[in-house]
């Protein structure tokens, strides 16, 4: 968008003490415009999606050519997965975004009906239920919806909530509630790591809400109970001697890992080429999911690791600045956690393939390999889309 | 949808600032104010997440720049193929004579749901007659319910699967829509011939032994999968291993297919090469001999267990070394933990009378006796409180004054206990060290002794008196055999070894040339002379020691009433090519002495490798038989 400089708006907006948001404008000097969506997210998601292609091939071809007999089968289903979440963006990203404000708990329902679904109907992989079967062969995974139900849900309660005796409303509790049967729900399936990412978002989006820093001390009670949980637990703390010693069993627990380094390390600066890693050849595990990171690292070498977390860091930064300049205290909650569900997940998710943090199953936002999560992201993009739209401006017209 | 028109969002254009014509009214995005009200805490969660990139960035970094030539090569070498595409390599004998190799069987298989149309009967009828297996044990295999996968028959040779490939099932041809027989003009039933259905074979690679349990306790066992191994199978494990000097391992993907595979030729992928083959200094036929007459005597004299060693003692070469009881290594997993044991390098016996050779080798090194000297023999006597005593005490008393052949022959304990007490301890022992007592001897094989030779502050007048007839130490029949070796070798110890190579073994020199020959001549004339002896050759000479010693108890001091009869002895006794050492631990039957028991084995054996090895008939010049009578005849006076 071009615009003309005008130094007169500009001086007075740097200099007019008072803003108020939203609705109920009444006296103001700003007001809500509404303008283009921004441009920039949309090219991060696009060369991000691009990419994601590319490497879904990249990563798929040879087991989908010796699985089915086609190496564009599993190429071929994200495609499918992407066109529809790039619809569901394109519709999202123009609905007001506070029709969500009133959609938050009947979605919440909706997900934690599908999650006792998932218990009845679900089928197993690797040891949890996670999918419910659609007609056509298609999978759906409810843990991947209630993120943006835990979002809304968040920022429902926490928008206009920034005074102190609001804090503890009903309506808090209530989707404190919702969101923890979710978690619970997904920890039952067993899916640790995404009830883990759950419980992380809602409480960075109370402290968000104007929550007092206190709270901070509930992390480490939590802490030592998530500690004492896999301390206890056979096959996660495997998980954990597997993460910090690697070498030590190659094996077994340290197999994920070490498959990993040879990637990421084959693949040294230059990377040996898009579509020539071996180690994607069933060496690495969850090549074209959890691990597609590494397929990245070892095909495009440092320069494609820093393009994908550029990529990433540019989300982030489109994100936040759209959440920071949202006029409504519900925009920004919605756009803040949107915002920090994607990035923190793919955080989480490069940091497990470089060894940063122990292997769970989280897969890399609209670069790995899976329909839900694929459809669920880009729609969350599209709610954040139309959050940008809202913009506080100068009342400039009242000049004219 | 109702709901949802309240918040549609306005279309471009509609909104005030939003069209291009408009723009100039629109702010620019520096002005717009940051709302920061509600997000008071998010520099902490940028901070965070910054953080944890960096974290995430610098270990990228640690990876794909400082790490990745480590990373990359350790990802390379973890990939190329492990199972082997060539054979451990093959044991052979000095002459070539294969005793280990690797050979291809195959196991059958059966899978029940590729059956088609034959039943399991059908197909055991024609599958029992090659396979030698009945039939309807066959059927009732093949028709197991609830597996998919039925193992039939294990470790089948190439022949037995070339048939199975050419067996051909007669089966009554049917119509595929009417599922009906079909038959021809005149009524007979159409039938076609059909390879067995639903069967597949599993190559794999296993160790066998042409010679069954010939030389089994050099050889050992192995057990790849298993990580176990002994004998030279274990020793020389990295040469049989050693790839061929073409081979070059393919890399491999997580499934175990080729990748990169353009330096690769399908012939390189597919053949089967051969690792270097490993020759042995044992002579299989001698090998033979030795074990045949080993058991022939342990048989007649109802004995516990035995060793026959042969020896080259020139080089230190082991032409032979028999153990018993022994055990096949293709089915080691079958024996008994006992028959497993090379005990002949493993446990230690105290040596008795062969011991004596060593003594007077000694005394006549050192030079507190020479060849003519003469010793008075007083059949018993008491040191430190220890009573000594020939072991024909009873029967002969005292001999009085003996020469050095009469204390060989009659096997004088008294007469040696003196010599031995003549030398000063720390000569003796230096010279004890050099003929290899108290250290192994480095057979390439595991699990050796390396015996008991007390240090000098644990010799006291009793140690040393009895080491004199083979007492007051230990040893293996390996050491003694070795040590016995250095005479014949004109006093210079070589290391026993099985592996045939051109390495310079590290020998030593122990006593002078003249000493050993002294000693040699001295060991003949003991032989020579002896009214009867179980050892003497036709036409050759020895030079040899019988022994007894009485066996220590398994627990506890002082000694069991059995004992370990021995004979050790080298010839033709000019220069001597081949040495011989049995030992027999524990014959139950009759009196048991060195020249009864192992004397007669010693013999078998040695005719037998004169008439082998084609050696020639020798007498030594310097020893005419009349003056030797003579000089005999002195000494008993």
């Amino acid at each position: 968008m071009t615009i003309l400089q005008d130094s007169e708006s500009q001086e007075k907006s740097f200099h007019s003490p008072k803003w108020m948001f939203g609705s109920g404008l009444g006296e103001t000097t700003h007001e809500t415009v509404v303008t283009r969506a921004d441009q920039a997210l949309y090219y991060v998601i696009g060369a991000l999606l691009v990419l994601g292609l590319v490497f879904v091939y990249s990563a798929s071809a040879h087991q989908a050519l010796e699985d089915s007999g086609n190496s564009l089968a599993i190429l071929f289903k994200q495609i499918l997965a992407t066109g529809i979440g790039l619809t569901a963006m394109t519709v999202l990203s123009g609905v007001n975004f506070q029709i969500w404000r009133k959609l938050a708990q009947p979605m919440a329902l909706c997900v934690i009906g599908l999650l006792l679904l998932t218990m009845v109907v679900g089928t197993t992989a690797n040891g949890s239920e996670r999918w419910i079967p659609l007609p056509g062969g298609f999978q759906m995974q409810p843990s991947d919806l209630a993120k943006i139900a835990a979002v809304t849900l968040m920022a429902q309660s926490m928008a206009g909530a920034q005074k102190r005796d609001r804090l503890l409303s009903l309506n808090l509790m209530i989707n404190l509630m919702l969101i923890g049967a979710m978690i619970f729900l997904v920890y039952q399936q067993p899916n640790l790591s995404v009830s883990v990412i759950l419980a992380a978002l809602t409480f960075v989006m109370i402290m968000m809400g104007g929550m007092p820093l206190y709270i901070l001390l509930a992390i480490p009670p939590v802490l030592w109970a998530v500690w004492h949980k896999i301390r206890h637990t056979e096959y996660q703390w495997r998980r954990i001697t597997g993460w910090l010693e690697p070498w030590k069993d190659p094996q077994d627990t340290g197999y994920n890992l070490i498959q990993s380094y040879y990637a990421i390390g084959s693949g040294g600066f230059f990377g040996v080429g898009l579509f020539h890693s071996v180690q994607k050849l069933y060496y690495l595990p969850f090549q074209h999911t959890d691990f597609i990171f590494a397929v990245i690292c070892e095909e495009l070498g440092f320069c494609g690791a820093m393009m994908v977390l550029g990529l990433f860091g540019m989300l982030a930064w489109r994100g936040f600045s759209i959440a920071l300049h949202c006029p409504s205290p519900f925009g920004q909650m919605l756009a803040f956690g949107i915002t920090f569900s994607i990035t923190l997940q793919a955080l989480i998710n490069i940091a497990v393939t470089v060894g940063v943090l122990p292997v769970t199953g989280v897969t890399l936002p609209l670069i790995s390999y899976g329909g839900t999560s694929m459809i669920v992201t880009l729609g969350m993009l599209g709610i954040l889309l139309n959050i940008s739209r809202y913009k506080l401006a100068p009342r400039v017209l009242e000049k004219v | 949808m109702g709901i949802m028109r309240g918040y549609m969002a306005t279309r471009r254009g509609q909104g005030q600032y939003a069209s291009g014509k408009e723009s100039g009214k629109y702010p620019p995005r520096s002005v717009l104010p940051r709302v920061k009200d509600h997000l008071r805490p998010y520099k902490f969660v940028f901070l965070g997440l910054a953080f944890f990139m960096l974290a995430i960035i610098l270990k990228l970094m640690y990876i794909q720049l400082w790490d990745a030539p480590k990373l990359k090569r350790q990802a390379q070498v973890s990939r190329l193929q492990t199972v082997a595409l060539y054979n451990r390599g093959r044991i052979l004998d000095r002459k070539g004579v294969i005793l280990a190799q690797d050979t291809i069987l195959y196991d059958l298989f059966a899978h029940p749901q590729y059956y088609w149309k034959a039943t399991p009967e059908q197909i055991a009828g024609v599958l029992a007659p090659i396979l030698k297996m009945a039939v309807s044990d066959l059927a009732l295999k093949l028709a197991e319910p609830d597996l998919s996968t039925i193992g039939v028959a294990k470790n089948l040779h190439k022949s037995i699967v070339e048939r199975v490939h050419d067996a051909r099932l007669v089966m009554k041809a049917i119509d595929a829509k009417t599922k009906q027989v079909i038959t021809d003009e005149e009524g007979h039933i159409v039938t076609h011939r059909v390879p067995l259905p639903g069967l597949d074979f599993n190559k794999k690679v296993v160790r066998n032994y042409p010679q069954g349990s010939l030389a089994a306790h050099i050889l050992g066992y192995v057990n790849d999968e298993a990580g176990i191994s002994s004998g030279v199978e274990d020793y020389a494990k990295a040469w049989l291993r050693e790839p061929p000097a073409d081979f070059r391992r393919p890399e491999i993907n997580g499934r175990g297919d080729f990748i990169h595979v353009e330096q690769f030729t399908p012939r390189m992928l597919t053949q089967t090469l051969d690792a270097q083959d490993l020759s042995l200094t044992i002579d299989a036929r001698l090998q033979y001999v030795a074990e045949r007459e080993l058991a022939l005597g342990l048989e007649k004299n109802k004995a516990k267990r035995g060793t026959v060693i042969m020896m080259d003692p020139r080089t230190g070469e082991l032409l032979a070394f028999a153990v018993l009881p022994t055990y096949e290594p293709e089915r080691y997993f079958q024996a008994q933990p006992e028959a497993l044991k090379n005990w002949a390098i493993s446990d230690v016996y105290p040596p008795g009378s062969t011991m004596k050779i060593l003594t007077v080798a000694s005394g006549l090194e050192t030079g507190v006796i020479n060849r003519h000297s003469h010793l008075l023999d007083t059949g018993r006597m008491t040191i430190g409180g220890w009573t000594i005593q020939n072991y024909d005490f009873k029967k002969r008393g005292a001999p009085g004054e003996i020469d050095l052949v009469s204390l060989l022959q009659h096997s004088s304990n008294i007469g040696s206990a003196k010599i031995s007490m003549m030398m000063k301890p720390e000569e003796h022992r230096e010279l004890l060290h050099l003929f290899g007592f108290g250290q192994r001897a480095g057979l390439e094989t595991p699990g050796e002794s390396a015996g008991i030779l007390l240090p000098l502050s644990g010799w006291d007048q009793t140690t040393h008196a009895t080491i004199g007839f083979g007492y007051g130490l230990a040893a293996t029949p390996l050491q003694m055999a070795s040590a016995v070796a250095s005479i014949a070798n004109g006093g210079v110890w070589n290391p026993p070894h099985i592996i045939k190579s051109n390495k310079k073994y590290p020998s030593h020199r122990v006593i002078s040339k003249a000493t050993a020959k002294t000693i040699t001549e001295i060991l003949v004339e003991s032989i020579q002379t002896a009214k009867t002896s179980t050892v003497r050759l036709e036409g050759i000479n020895v030079a040899g020691k019988t022994g007894t010693s009485r066996k220590p108890k398994e627990n506890g001091r002082g000694y069991d009433s059995s004992v370990f009869t021995s004979f050790v002895g080298f010839f033709p006794a000019e220069s001597p090519k081949v040495l011989v050492m049995v030992v027999v631990d524990s014959p139950a039957v009759g009196e048991a002495w060195g020249s009864t028991v192992a004397g007669p084995i010693f013999k078998a054996i040695a005719e037998e490798t004169v008439s082998y090895l084609g050696l020639k008939a020798d007498r030594i010049a310097s020893l005419p038989k009349e003056n030797a009578a003579k000089e005999l005849k002195e000494s008993r006076h």
